[in-house]
């Protein structure tokens, strides 16, 4: 066999995956993972991207605030009628904070709670306060990811599948983003995403992350596109001639934008090639742009770039993107109250700052900005913090909001009822799934499309829960 | 296609003859013998190559598991005076940084100093999570801890990592108490958990060669919450030992306080410790029931081949080295360095078929700007090594050793590049986590800097590579070989060289830096083979 046909016979060999006596890992783990969500149709092969979209003449955009380490839920968004506080504080008193701190941002929703029942906004996220007021902010409460509906019983019991790997940092992290365990391919924001591809100007720019790595804007089509709070990063060595040589810049460019036959090389020169042209694009289409604010924190720089881009949709011919920004820190088995304040105060500052920067550029009801985060905590205390729990409260922020309001259920604050299990975990009543599918069919998916991006949606009870004005009156 | 070379030997049993020339299957090309250092050092140098051309690669390891512990990062910051008021609190770590770079750019110990840093990204730190009295001596400590261990004995290492009061704030159980029936306090879970999913076992049961383990065609958790609440337990009662009145607190091992250990019923992993088992005796028997699962030598194994080889290495690779892990050939179980022989020595890390399009694993950016260092004898003009944080991406490495953001490492070993045919393939590639579009222009950008002018205190003068730039051919296969040895295709050396022959000879460090440039910006380097 010569050299080349065996290059070849090997490249085939790969591709095929016959090239081990067993499939990869991460080939099991996402095929189990696949194959604990519902099989869904798979989208053809070729098929229009757009089809089952409505026809797209404007624009949204949805932002992702990822709490990366698992945001305490009950430190957050604080139980504060008289009867819950006494038990919040009774279940956690080394970490509860004291009711009369709160006073000052107790919510007063624009419906009634059931019973008597109040909550307060944690006092890092005072800015928001008026957000909410004004009807622009909503809270969803206990949201996680669920296989589907699970009761109790049914956890005790085993009697229902359950997400794989509950209170594990990174098999969650993937599960919120895409609904599969860590390995997964794609993630929800993408597979949206993909369904408005043909609408954008530029596909780069339809997932953009100004964090790190974003599992939830890869699609079957859109890839994350990565800026830095500055924008898009120049390549300096292209920028001039590489000393003093012509040939040697044009050689880099070659070198390191060509598609070679290993996967890895090909994979990176295609990075660096996306970074140039994007780079090119993004540079002079940010330069026209102004937005108003300091956004002095690490969190409100990426909401800043963020605005940015969305200040310059327009030049970029964008009518749908999905964006992703993240938070540390939230892992607070330790220090709870000495740690998660700050984390708030800068939460709360930047998502009010963005809002407040929308507002200024006139696109408040075309952007909703939602919090995520790998999971609760527990109720009960540690010491000093709460372990890894499960289903959380999380923020939905924009013009387009059914704002001032609540949305879902807070269980009773009881170790034994059948809101909590393992000591202390809430158990959630509302899927990832239906919370993702309420911003998608804002964000202007069709029912039938939000099963391929939502795999286990068919199996809740609806898939709207309320906090999106219809999308037609938007 | 050529007949495969026997395998190398992987038992340490043999103990090569000093006067004896190595068998001519062990003597390499100098090619061979830099791609081997690749794996092995932070990165290749003329003398190490000459050296294991000379000797072969069993003795070059057998001389770096037998070479004495070169200074550590601990010593060498007193050495410099650090051990004052002035470095008492958080937040100043550029010492740290500077004697991190020393060592992976210069230590002696290279295989020891290597290994250490890639069990960093298993065993994980951050030192600003150090909460006590000099926090950058904490880093300093626990790289320290590492390093005494890498070529050592795993069960050795997970107690030393255990016990660190690094560990204890990066996992939060240093203080943990035992539970409170009246209040509902229970035991941080932190370490309970990730020492099982992170630094022992894993998720599910693997197979000897690291597959998994199915049951009715599903994979098998290896642990339930109610293992990670058992254990907890374990870790209740550990503090710091004694007063923060110098930098040797950090060097202490974690003291037990009775009072706060939990002496209910411990089980977890199947194992039930009796009411009434103290702290000590009861984070023994917890070691050694993590040590002995089954899982370990593969799941550990993987990582290792990870970190210094390929990124996706064959089932029967994993099982080689498992095997070692398991029995190093004189019956002990967790040798790391018999483990670590075993990897490097493989057949496929030593004959691996450099065309395979799947083969290899990218360089992380840490071990790119090191291996430079080395390959052109780069080193701290004022003894200072003053090199500041890298973990800006727009113009540096986007990573800086002891800076992950969290204790799941700056990347994951399972991480695979969403919506790829990488992907597709169901391949991993770890280190495709920290490559995005910003991170490749920041790389270059800082290539740009290094590579002209030094970076900071760090110069050189690449004398060897100026006496070549005459003959751009020699000048090439030069800086190839120092870089990627037999893994760099000629098709790309003669267009490299070409090119930078355009350059005018007189002006022969130009000419020098732009093929340095050329080759370590290709991804034909970036991926290392």
């Amino acid at each position: 066999m010569t050299d080349a046909t065996r290059r070849e016979f090997l490249r085939r060999a790969s591709l095929l995956g016959v090239s081990g006596s067993a499939a990869p890992l991460a080939l099991q783990l996402a095929a189990l993972g696949a194959a604990a969500a519902v099989a869904a149709p798979a989208q053809a092969a070729g098929g229009n991207p757009a089809a089952g979209a409505a026809p797209v003449n404007d624009y949204k955009a949805l932002v992702c605030v990822f709490l990366y380490g698992g945001n305490d839920p009950y430190n957050t968004i604080v139980p504060y009628d008289p009867a819950s506080h006494a038990r919040y504080f009774q279940a956690r008193a080394d970490i509860a904070l004291a009711r009369d701190k709160l006073s000052a941002t107790a919510l007063k929703p624009r419906d009634a709670l059931p019973g008597d029942q109040a909550f307060a906004l944690a006092p890092g996220l005072a800015p928001l306060l008026p957000w909410f007021e004004r009807g622009q902010l909503a809270v969803q409460l206990n949201v996680g990811p669920l296989s589907v509906p699970t009761s109790k019983r049914d956890y005790v019991g085993a009697r229902v599948p359950l997400p794989p790997k509950l209170f594990s940092h990174n098999d969650q992290q993937s599960y919120w983003q895409a609904l599969a365990p860590e390995g997964a391919t794609s993630g929800w924001g993408g597979r949206l995403a993909d369904l408005f591809l043909a609408a954008n100007g530029n596909a780069t720019f339809t997932g953009v992350t100004a964090g790190g790595s974003a599992l939830l804007l890869a699609g079957h089509h859109v890839n994350a596109y990565r800026v830095s709070p500055a924008g898009s990063t120049p390549i300096e060595l292209l920028q001039r001639d590489t000393y003093g040589s012509s040939t040697c810049t044009a050689l880099l460019r070659q070198l390191i934008t060509q598609s070679n036959e290993h996967l890895f090389e090909r994979q990176h020169a295609a990075t660096v090639a996306r970074s140039i042209s994007a780079d090119a694009r993004l540079r002079t289409a940010l330069a026209r742009t102004t937005v108003a604010g300091a956004f002095a924190t690490p969190l409100a720089a990426q909401l800043k770039i963020v605005a940015r881009m969305i200040a310059a949709r327009d030049t970029l011919g964008m009518r749908r993107q999905v964006f992703f920004v993240t938070q540390n820190g939230y892992d607070n088995h330790d220090g709870l109250n000495d740690i998660h304040p700050g984390l708030l105060r800068e939460l709360g500052g930047a998502m009010a700052e963005f809002q407040q920067a929308l507002d200024g550029l006139g696109v408040a009801r075309q952007v909703t900005t939602f919090t995520a985060s790998e999971f609760g905590r527990t109720l009960v205390s540690n010491g000093n913090g709460s372990d890894h729990g499960w289903g959380g409260h999380h923020l939905v922020m924009g013009g387009a909001v059914r704002g001032g309001r609540f949305y879902g259920k807070h269980p009773e604050l009881a170790l034994d009822g059948p809101g909590f299990v393992d000591h202390g975990r809430m158990l959630p009543d509302v899927a990832v799934d239906q919370f993702g599918a309420t911003l998608a069919s804002w964000f202007g998916a069709g029912a039938a499309s939000l099963n391929d991006v939502f795999p286990n949606l068919r199996r809740f009870d609806g898939h709207d829960l309320g906090f999106m004005e219809d999308p037609a009156k938007a | 296609m050529p007949v495969s070379m026997p395998a190398m030997p992987t038992s340490s049993s043999a103990a090569p003859s000093a006067s004896a020339a190595p068998a001519a299957a062990d003597r390499p090309t100098p090619g061979q013998a830099s791609r081997f250092l690749a794996q092995a050092t932070f990165g290749p140098t003329r003398a190490e190559i000459e050296r294991v051309v000379a000797i072969g690669y069993g003795r070059w390891i057998d001389e770096q598991r037998a070479a004495p512990p070169s200074q550590t990062h601990f010593d060498w910051l007193v050495a410099t005076g650090r051990n004052t008021e002035a470095f008492k609190g958080n937040g100043i770590n550029a010492p740290l940084e500077a004697t991190l770079w020393r060592k992976f750019i210069a230590a002696p110990d290279q295989l020891r100093t290597r290994a250490a840093f890639a069990f960093s990204e298993i065993f994980v730190i951050n030192t600003l999570s150090i909460s006590a009295s000099w926090p950058m001596f904490g880093g300093a400590a626990f790289m320290d801890t590492l390093a005494a261990h890498s070529l050592g004995n795993f069960r050795d290492m997970l107690e030393a990592v255990t016990r660190s009061l690094q560990m204890g704030c990066m996992l939060t159980y240093r203080g943990s108490r035992k539970e409170d029936v009246k209040t509902g306090r229970s035991p941080d879970e932190n370490y309970a958990r990730e020492v099982m999913q992170l630094f022992t076992i894993g998720l599910y049961e693997l197979n000897p060669d690291g597959t998994l383990k199915l049951r009715d065609g599903k994979a098998v958790e290896t642990y339930t919450n109610d293992d990670v609440r058992g254990l907890a337990k374990v870790f209740t009662g550990w503090d710091l030992a004694g007063p923060e009145t110098d930098p040797e607190c950090q060097r202490r091992p974690m003291a037990l306080n009775p009072a706060n250990h939990s002496m209910s019923e411990k089980r977890f992993l199947g194992k039930v410790v009796a009411p009434g088992t103290g702290g000590v005796e009861s984070l023994r028997i917890a070691l050694d029931t993590l040590c002995a699962h089954p899982n370990v030598g593969p799941f550990i194994g993987t990582q290792l081949i990870q970190r210094l080889v390929t990124s996706n290495p064959s089932p029967a690779y994993v099982g080689r080295v498992a095997a070692v892990f398991a029995d190093n050939g004189k019956g002990q179980r967790g040798d790391l360095g018999a483990v670590l022989r075993a990897v490097l020595l493989d057949r496929d890390a030593r004959q691996p078929d450099l065309e395979s399009p799947t083969w290899g694993k990218v360089r992380e950016p840490i071990v790119r700007f090191a291996a430079w260092a080395r390959a052109f004898g780069a080193t701290s003009r004022n003894g200072k090594w003053e090199m500041p944080d890298t973990t800006d991406s727009t113009v540096r490495l986007g990573q800086s050793p002891l800076k992950a953001p969290s204790v799941f490492n700056f990347f994951r070993p399972r991480f695979t590049p969403p919506n790829t045919v990488i992907a597709q393939m169901g391949l991993v590639a770890p280190e495709f986590q920290i490559t995005d579009e910003t991170s490749v222009a920041g790389y270059l950008n800082f290539l740009a800097i290094y590579v002209d002018r030094g970076w900071e205190d760090l110069q050189t003068d690449y004398a060897a590579e100026v006496a070549l730039a005459d003959d751009t051919q020699a000048l090439l296969r030069h800086i190839v070989l120092l870089l990627a040895g037999d893994a760099f295709s000629t098709a790309t050396t003669q267009v490299i060289a070409n090119a930078v022959a355009e350059i005018p000879a007189q002006r022969k460090l130009d000419r020098v830096r732009a093929a340095i440039t050329l080759v370590a910006a290709t991804p034909e380097y970036l991926v290392q083979k």
